[in-house]
């Protein structure tokens, strides 16, 4: 069975992507801010995809982003930021730090399932 | 709160269990996170569910209804975004006529929308209740969607049955009480006749109002008819953009002809108003290109930025971003100045790394020196500590032989005191015999002048005894001339002679024993004032030793004092050398703790020279110069 991992500050938007993640058959772990994400990859089995958010209390999404890129064992797990920064820059920026794929919030849950189908290892 | 539960796993088909509860989240730490529990959340995993299944209508259904709810909520915006990714619904008003009124359309849509959303309660009501107020609604809308002319037809109809069956049925009204009231008395033939005249009768009367009215009221609504048709058309010309429609009715002066006059004003001032609208439209359009562009070019410029930076990132601080106009070069500037500045830092933080890596050896190679240093320190302090161990022995020893030394001191001093009083009874002794030397000296002396005495004596014999030889020599000589008679005198004068002769020698011997005697009291003399001079010489003696025993004595007892006192003070010296001993020791603990610490230190320096090193390498990952080109 695989594993995503969401990063994701907000109760309704962790619950309604854990909601449809293990509906559509993930086993999914949630964190709700960098530091507390980056303590549960250091230490669980790495996930099949990460889902981040951008725009979060004290680090960001992007940080985060960074730190598993230039982490030798992290750097291959994909991921996919979810957030509600929608300029095409942000999607450019954030895709520039290594990310699979940009999804906008609010999303439709199949373009969010549609996404992590398609990034999953 | 432990952070553990925030980060639990679970499985798809555990929806009870909770996940990180945000800390700065404004939702209620209650667990939203049960689909069970939150009616919207449970309605969009059906839909989605539909919507993966292929059931494109049911999932549409499911997420009108979501965004019917709560439109602002993140369950509403995801439905609608997720409405609006559906594909566009084929049949969705094919009930509809293509040639009905737009808003009828929108009415209906909104009509079947509400149904559909009637149709699914949230709070989950039987269906059966609602069949009875669905079938009156249909009706209702059936009503409002028909033409106001068919409504006119209908009402009309209506007017001419309504009042024929009123008629009838207000006569059997009115006839039913006098045919119950007469049924006893009267027979019901007649009754009955009665009745059916009064029916036909009504019947011909309502038939004739209607057939009367009805051309007149059919022209009167034809007429309306065909004038609301042409401002239906009208009006739908005017609803499609189409403001240069004319409209031309059949009356010229009642409500139907000013309601006419009026649309085609409305209509005029539509056209005027459009076509401003059309010039404030094309202004908003240029305006809208233009902030295109210039947003297009704005993101250009960031973006440019944004690669700049990311090659700061990765280390190049040489890096100058091209400052251009507007807000972006103003970034651009700042980001420049910020990188001198890091560079400076950067350059600093290497001087003074290298400079910390050179200080960290030099003080590690001192440090080290200090720890051997003080490792011989120790070394030398164990080595005193030993000798001071030494030392605390013989102290030891000294303070055993000194009690001996007192002890010997002690018994000198008995000894010399029992000398001293030995030495009192000597001097007695010698001065006894001093004074019996002395009277005997004097007796010789007294012998010597009694033997002079007697040596005078002798000498006046002698010379008695010579005058008596004399005197007897002349008495012979007298006796001699006296011949016979001297014979005898003769006889006498020698006998006296040879007497005188006799005592002549005697005296000679007694002079001899006399002088003897002399020369032996002189000798005895002699010899009891050499005694005499021995005596006072020994008497002296026995002073001086009887001095030297006393001087002894206290010398003795001085001796034990300062024995004493050196017993005392090796009984110090004793504690003193333990003392030093302790202080040695934990000088030796001291100094060995310090050249471990020293090695911990220099270990420090070393380490601390490695994280330079390390901070100089990191701070070689920055390009500080240009590359020669």
């Amino acid at each position: 069975m695989k594993s995503v991992f969401v990063v994701e500050d907000g109760h309704t938007e962790q619950a309604m992507i854990k909601a449809l993640l293990g509906q559509a058959g993930f086993v999914v772990s949630v964190a709700s801010n960098v530091d507390e994400a980056w303590n549960w990859l250091q230490n669980n089995a790495l996930p099949n995809l990460i889902v981040l958010d951008i725009v979060m209390p004290g680090k960001s999404g992007l940080e985060l982003c960074r730190m598993i890129q230039e982490h030798d064992k992290m750097k291959d797990v994909p991921i996919v930021f979810c957030s509600s920064k929608s300029e095409e820059f942000d999607r450019f920026w954030a895709l520039r730090q290594g990310a699979k794929a940009y999804v906008v919030k609010p999303y439709a849950p199949k373009e969010l399932l549609d996404t992590v189908f398609t990034h999953i290892q | 709160m432990d952070r553990q539960p925030n980060l639990n796993s679970s499985a798809p088909d555990d929806p009870t269990e909770s996940t990180a509860n945000g800390m700065n989240s404004p939702e209620p730490p209650a667990n939203p996170l049960d689909p069970a529990d939150d009616p919207l959340l449970e309605k969009l995993l059906q839909a989605n569910s539909l919507e993966q299944a292929g059931d494109l209508e049911g999932a549409r259904i499911l997420y009108e209804e979501i965004i019917a709810i709560d439109v602002s909520s993140v369950w509403g915006a995801s439905a609608k975004k997720a409405l609006d990714n559906l594909p566009p619904e084929s049949d969705f008003d094919a009930s509809e006529s293509p040639g009905d009124l737009s808003s009828l359309t929108a009415t209906g849509g909104e009509n079947a929308y509400l149904n559909s959303v009637a149709s699914f309660p949230p709070t989950g009501k039987p269906q059966g209740n609602s069949t009875g107020i669905l079938g009156f609604n249909w009706a209702r809308e059936r009503w409002k969607s028909l033409s106001v002319g068919l409504k006119f037809k209908i009402l009309l109809a209506v007017a001419a049955i309504v009042p024929v069956v009123a008629f009838e049925r207000t006569l059997v009204w009115f006839e039913r009480p006098v045919a119950e009231s007469e049924t006893a008395a009267a027979p019901n033939a007649i009754s009955y006749e009665r009745v059916v005249r009064a029916r036909f009768l009504g019947l011909a009367v309502g038939a004739g109002t209607a057939l009367a009215l009805l051309p007149i009221a059919y022209a009167i609504i034809r007429s309306l008819e065909l004038n609301l048709r042409s401002m239906v058309r009208f009006t739908r010309a005017l609803s499609l953009g189409n403001t240069q429609a004319q409209l031309s009715v059949t009356t010229t002066a009642d409500e139907v002809a000013v309601l006419a006059e009026k649309l085609q004003d409305i209509a005029d001032r539509m056209g005027e108003s459009e076509r401003q609208m059309q010039i404030v439209e094309r202004e908003r359009t240029q305006d809208t290109q233009k902030q295109t562009q210039e947003k297009e070019r704005l993101q250009q410029q960031v973006m440019d930025l944004l690669v700049h930076i990311e090659g700061a990132r990765a280390g190049d601080l040489t890096i100058q971003v091209p400052t251009v106009a507007g807000e972006v070069g103003a970034i651009a500037d700042a980001f420049n100045t910020t990188l001198g500045s890091l560079k400076q830092l950067v350059e600093r933080v290497n001087t003074i790394a290298s400079r910390v890596t050179q200080q960290a050896q030099t003080s590690q190679t001192s440090v080290l020196e200090f720890s051997s240093a003080t490792f011989a320190q120790s070394e030398n302090l164990q080595n005193t500590l030993r000798t001071v161990v030494g030392i605390s022995e013989s102290i030891r020893q000294v303070a055993g032989t000194t009690q001996e030394a007192a002890t010997i001191a002690r018994q000198a001093t008995n000894a010399a005191q029992t000398g001293d009083t030995a030495m009192d009874r000597t001097v007695e002794v010698v001065d006894k015999i001093r004074s019996a030397v002395a009277n005997t000296a004097k007796k010789a002396k007294r012998l010597a002048e009694s033997s002079q005495e007697v040596s005078q004596i002798l000498a006046s014999i002698s010379g008695i005894s010579e005058k008596a030889n004399l005197l007897a020599f002349n008495a012979s000589i007298e006796a001699a001339r006296a011949g016979e008679q001297g014979v005898g005198f003769r006889q006498v004068a020698d006998e006296v002679r040879a007497l005188a002769a006799q005592v002549s020698e005697s005296t000679a011997d007694i002079e001899q024993l006399i002088n003897t005697i002399q020369e032996e009291t002189a000798e005895v003399i002699d010899v009891l004032e050499l005694g005499t001079t021995e005596v006072v010489k020994g008497s002296g003696l026995v002073d001086r030793t009887k001095r030297t025993l006393q001087d002894l004595t206290r010398l003795s007892q001085q001796i034990d004092g300062y024995l004493q006192d050196v017993s005392r003070n090796t009984i110090d010296q004793t504690e003193a050398s333990e003392q030093v001993n302790q202080t040695v020791e934990t000088a030796a603990k001291i100094a060995s703790a310090t050249a471990t610490e020293a090695q911990g230190v220099a270990a420090k320096l070393q380490e601390l020279a490695t994280d330079a090193n390390t901070l100089q390498s990191s701070v070689a990952q920055f390009q500080v110069r240009s590359n020669d080109r």
